[in-house]
């Protein structure tokens, strides 16, 4: 079959989840064996897998949240939203969610414009004349952008590291190559600019991918609607802003989410490049603290309180960003 | 951009400067990507010494011995193995899985429909850190703790939610006059699923597979917590964790490197072998 | 629901919904799995040369820290162990992620037989104490060379792993703090080892105008900075200045020695003497800085510092240690004093398979083989006394470490609050802006100060008592 623009239609289709379900009418059918089979298998295995992997365990944890469990011994006591109550008279906990959410600000923001510029520079950089094209040898770049995506997180996060040195790293290098005063910038450790190191690293990784799928985005446009906005006389950057983004906001909000909730973890790679949270913290997230307070300091129990805020604030995040963008697709909506 | 259609010639000359700077903008990109690509498998060459007293030069002494170390001390390879087997099996499982739990979600109405639907919500914004103790009696009650299989089936469930999430929408927009059709023609739901709803839908699964294998191939806390009893069953991304503090440890940063390439290599062959297809499946391919 | 799913975990399943619903701990299913193993498995018949009952055809489980000196030394000891008793053999498993591949495993009632439980990862003992075998026993038996092994020790090895009384972890390897420098480049130089802050200072403009720094850091080590400072703090004030700092006092960190300490730090840092940039490196590419390069002069650290940098040390370096800085000629402790403590801390847990399997194994590397053989490849000295010949096995800094003890006598001491309370995270963001330049030594004293309350006032954190 063809695969023209599927994932643009994919997510695309995110957009019309509210629109009145055509699936509903088919609830009056009778229950046959075929369709109870059906259920069963369709319904209870994934179900199931759901509730015993993910659900139990999250039950467990948010239960663990209401006592002093230390994570190492088989006894505690119920003491309520102690730790919920502790957790924001600890310094460490509030910066930590403060970080994590300016990364979920800027990351998700950052990635998705720069991989639509890229996007739109590859797509319809080209001639103005004949066929909407892109520039020649966008082949080239996608394959060289979209090489991080295949490298794993870690790897990712450990070629930073070395690069980022500010003896043998081959950034300060290169900058002291340029004659520029950088024998020792300890880029990971000046606390003005260490989050931004951190978060250009995440944005390296996944621009080629979001870049990749706007591209297909774009391509699943109709040429027509490129060809009409040409001649209704629209400029290159009008015709991304005007034509090419609402027809793919779809995607964008995908990738919102899907970068939104990578922003709030970011585990592996501050454990890459700022393990100890980075100077004065400003790298410090989460899931660090998670990881210190419930394994390294006995206290699995404040941990769990902590990882249950979280979910309360990725689910909020989330929610947020459905909002937003169901605002942006009315606003859009009300222009085309 | 002002470029007026009116204007032909100037039409034709502001095609050269937007596809000028498209080009700067793009090459420097690709180099951003690629140099820090080239130094690593620079450095891998290199003695420690020489790694940390001219970081730009070349080696005096190309020093494989450092790939040497690097297999042998990390365990690399089977590592991979086990990598490629428990995604690539997590990820048929939890697309097959997926696309059959989002189709009765979308197309069928039933009590607690609703309900399950906002369940797997829910269950995309868990952090993974706060199961990790639970998951492991949990596998450990069947059995399936520190083995592959154990680590597959976590996998599927927690890829779940999102796989559902997105295909949910999809199974939404496909049109119920073709299910109608099969139905009429006398098709069980099972086969109005396998050989209508399901090959419609494979465009959604595409995507979906494809940010599933990201999640999954960068997966780092579950292997870690939940697969350490046998050092053959460890995945890449542990192996490499375990290799970058131990080659810390022990100074021998030229060895890191020349992990790092052997992790990097055969996975950026594979994607620029098999580059077509994947952009295929992304991208519509029509224009060029 | 698909039947044969949901049945895998319904017990569980039930019970949670009854216990959430009332309010009873759920936990009983952990509780009942954690409390499964006790007393360490089978064991075979109490013998002379079997003094902990290993039963033969065992497999002892031993998890080992992955750091400055490797884990082969274990192995060494494990194939003695195979060859005392038939069929068994010793499982090591390298790890330098203690904490998150063993604490499932310790609620989960199966820990391994043995852990060197070190390392940035290292589980707090505060918090697994209880669970561990008490290794009295281990050396109240006797060595495979047929002595008492508490009279092969030196004397207070026992000390940093005894809480509240319980002797819990056996550290094994015994370390000397001190500053560690360059003979050979000392010489050409002309330079002279300082024992005070104020002739290091001297030393660091002799160093600047060498185009070269008399400290250098790296991120994860910033708080080795700490460690320098305490220990010359103590060296001023004595014990009392120690426990104060132990029993987590308020103001503890602005006793007068201490505060004198930082100040002198933060002059060198001020001058210039301290390589900027640590707190963006990794600490070993920093060590290298040292060892390598030759940039800096001196690097305070533990005896394990030789061994770390072995490959990547600078040829005819003669690495050399001296006792930890002075701050005046009349403190509490001399000159000569140091900081000496056992590390390495090697635990049984009670409810391993067979902890006897682990005893046995700890008794074996105590033995006067395994302990030279350590002293030997690793070039540091064990808690086995006499096992480092006169030439230290042609290392001058092993033969400075015994001089160091030598000339110390009885003068040696140490600190525990970091350890026990997992403080080093912390401090650590501190001690990289500190020695960054970017705060003050008030700034850091209230920084120290407010880790230090925040434990001693958390009651859920169960305090040690030091004495």
């Amino acid at each position: 079959m063809s695969v023209a623009g599927p994932v643009g239609s994919a997510p695309a289709a995110l957009g019309r989840a509210g629109a009145p379900s055509r699936g509903r009418g088919r609830g009056v059918r009778r229950w046959t064996v075929d369709r109870i089979s059906l259920f069963v298998v369709f319904l209870g295995l994934p179900l199931a897998l759901f509730l015993v992997f993910v659900i139990w365990p999250f039950l467990q944890a948010a239960f663990y949240s209401l006592t002093d469990w230390t994570g190492l011994e088989a006894n505690y006591n119920l003491i309520g939203v102690g730790n919920f109550v502790k957790e924001f008279q600890d310094q460490n906990f509030t910066i930590a969610l403060r970080n994590n959410l300016i990364f979920a600000l800027v990351i998700p923001i950052v990635t998705i414009v720069i991989a639509l510029a890229f996007a739109s520079l590859i797509t319809i950089g080209g001639p103005s004349r004949g066929p909407m094209r892109g520039i020649a040898g966008s082949s080239f770049y996608r394959v060289v952008s979209f090489f991080p995506y295949v490298i794993p997180a870690i790897v990712i996060g450990l070629i930073w590291a070395q690069i980022f040195d500010p003896s043998s790293g081959l950034l300060n290098q290169a900058l002291i190559g340029l004659g520029l005063p950088y024998q020792a910038f300890a880029w990971l450790g000046e606390p003005a600019v260490t989050r931004w190191c951190l978060m250009f690293v995440v944005v390296w990784g996944f621009v080629g991918f979001y870049m990749v799928l706007f591209i297909a985005g774009i391509k699943g446009v109709p040429a027509e609607t490129y060809e009409a906005a040409r001649i209704d006389g629209c400029g290159r950057f009008r015709m991304a802003t005007r034509v090419t983004l609402p027809l793919i906001v779809e995607n964008v909000q995908t990738a919102y989410i899907y970068l939104g909730i990578t922003a709030l973890d970011l585990f592996v790679y501050t454990q890459a490049l700022t393990p100890n949270g980075g100077p004065e913290n400003t790298t410090l997230v989460i899931p660090q603290l998670i990881l210190r307070y419930a394994f390294l300091q006995g206290q699995a129990g404040y941990a769990s309180a902590m990882g249950v805020t979280m979910a309360v604030v990725t689910l909020g995040y989330a929610g947020l960003v459905f909002l937003l963008f169901r605002l942006i697709r009315r606003a859009l909506g009300s222009e085309r | 951009m002002s470029a007026v259609a009116d204007g032909r010639r100037r039409v034709a000359k502001g095609d050269a400067a937007p596809a000028v700077m498209s080009h700067v903008v793009m090459a420097i990109w690709s180099l951003i990507v690629v140099v820090p690509f080239l130094w690593t498998v620079l450095s891998s060459f290199k003695t420690t010494r020489e790694i940390f007293a001219s970081p730009l030069s070349l080696p005096a002494e190309w020093q494989f011995s450092n790939y040497v170390t690097a297999w042998d001390d990390s365990g690399i390879g089977a590592a991979f193995l086990n990598t490629v087997l428990v995604v690539g099996s997590a990820l048929v499982i939890v697309m097959i899985l997926g696309a059959m739990c989002a189709y009765i979600l979308a197309r069928f109405q039933f009590i607690g429909r609703r309900f399950i639907y906002y369940l797997m919500l829910a269950g995309l914004t868990f952090p993974i850190f706060l199961a990790i103790v639970p998951l492991f009696f949990v596998l450990r009650n069947i059995g399936l703790l520190g083995q592959l299989p154990g680590l597959t089936i976590t996998y599927v469930a927690f890829a779940l939610p999102f796989t559902v999430f997105f295909l949910y929408s999809f199974f939404q927009t496909l049109p119920e006059e073709i299910a109608e059709a099969a139905r009429v023609d006398g098709a069980s739901e099972w086969r109005t699923f396998f050989q209508v709803m399901l090959p419609m839908a494979r465009p959604g699964m595409a995507s979906v597979a494809i940010f599933n294998f990201l999640g999954l191939w960068n997966q780092f806390v579950l292997p870690v917590a939940l697969n350490n009893a046998d050092p053959n069953n460890r995945l890449l991304s542990q192996v490499m964790a375990r290799f970058a503090s131990q080659a810390g440890y022990a100074v021998d940063f030229g060895a890191l490197f020349a992990a790092v390439v052997i992790t990097v290599v055969p996975v950026l062959v594979v994607y620029v072998v098999f580059q077509r297809q994947l952009q295929g499946s992304v991208s519509a391919g029509t224009l060029k | 629901m698909a039947p044969e799913n949901s049945s895998l975990d319904r017990r569980n399943f039930l019970r949670a919904a009854g216990t959430l619903a009332v309010g009873i701990p759920l936990g009983v299913t952990l509780a009942s799995c954690a409390s499964g193993g006790t007393g360490g498995g089978a064991t075979g018949t109490k013998t002379k040369n079997n003094p902990f009952g290993v039963a033969d055809s065992t497999t002892v489980d031993a998890v080992i820290f992955n750091g400055g000196y490797g884990v082969d030394y274990v192995s060494f000891a494990g194939s003695i162990f195979a060859k005392q008793h038939s069929g068994s053999k010793v499982k090591v498993s390298p790890s330098t992620q203690i904490a998150s591949e063993l604490q499932p495993r310790f609620v989960g009632g199966n820990p391994p037989d043995l852990i060197d439980n070190s390392g940035a990862q290292a589980i707090g003992f505060n918090s697994i104490r209880k669970q561990l075998e008490d290794l009295t026993e281990v050396i109240n038996a006797d060595n495979l060379e047929g002595t008492k092994i508490a009279d092969t020790l030196y004397a207070g090895v026992t000390e940093p792993g005894t809480y509240d009384g319980k002797f819990v972890a056996l550290n094994y390897v015994l370390t000397v703090y001190g500053v560690w420098y360059s003979a050979s480049l000392f010489e050409k130089n002309g330079w002279t080892p300082p024992t005070t802050w104020d002739e290091a200072l001297e030393l660091g403009a002799q160093a600047k105008s060498a185009g070269k720094y008399l400290f250098v850091w790296g991120k994860e080590a910033a708080t080795y900075y700490q460690t320098l400072a305490v220990d010359s703090a103590i060296k001023e004030g004595g014990q009392e200045l120690r426990l104060a700092l132990d029993n987590l006092k308020s103001g503890c960190w602005s006793q007068e020695p201490l505060q004198k300490v930082f100040t002198a730090m933060k002059k060198a840092i001020d001058s210039g003497y301290v390589k900027p940039g640590g707190a963006g490196t990794q600490f070993t590419a920093a060590q290298a800085q040292w060892s390598l390069d030759q940039q800096a002069l001196l690097y305070p650290s533990g005896s394990w510092i030789e061994n770390e940098m072995k490959k990547q040390t600078a040829d005819g370096f003669q690495m050399t240690g001296i006792p930890e800085l002075s701050l005046s000629d009349n403190g509490k402790y001399p000159k000569t004093a140091i900081r000496s403590a056992a590390g390495e801390p090697f635990c049984v847990p009670s409810s391993a398979k067979s902890s006897a399997g682990g005893k046995e194994l700890l008794r074996i590397m105590l033995s006067k083989e395994a302990a030279t053989n350590f002293a030997k490849t690793k070039l540091a000295p064990t808690i086995v006394k006499d096992t480092v010949p006169a030439d230290g096995f042609g290392s001058t800094a092993l033969v400075s470490q015994a001089k160091m003890l030598s000339d110390a006598g009885k003068d040696t001491f140490t600190f525990n609050f970091v350890d026990t309370y997992g403080m080093n995270q912390d401090q650590l963001v501190l001690w990289n802006t500190f020695l960054s330049g970017g705060s003050s030594v008030a700034q850091l004293t209230d920084g120290l100060q407010q880790i230090t309350d925040k434990i001693a006032n958390d009651d859920s954190i169960k305090k040690v008592t030091y004495k």
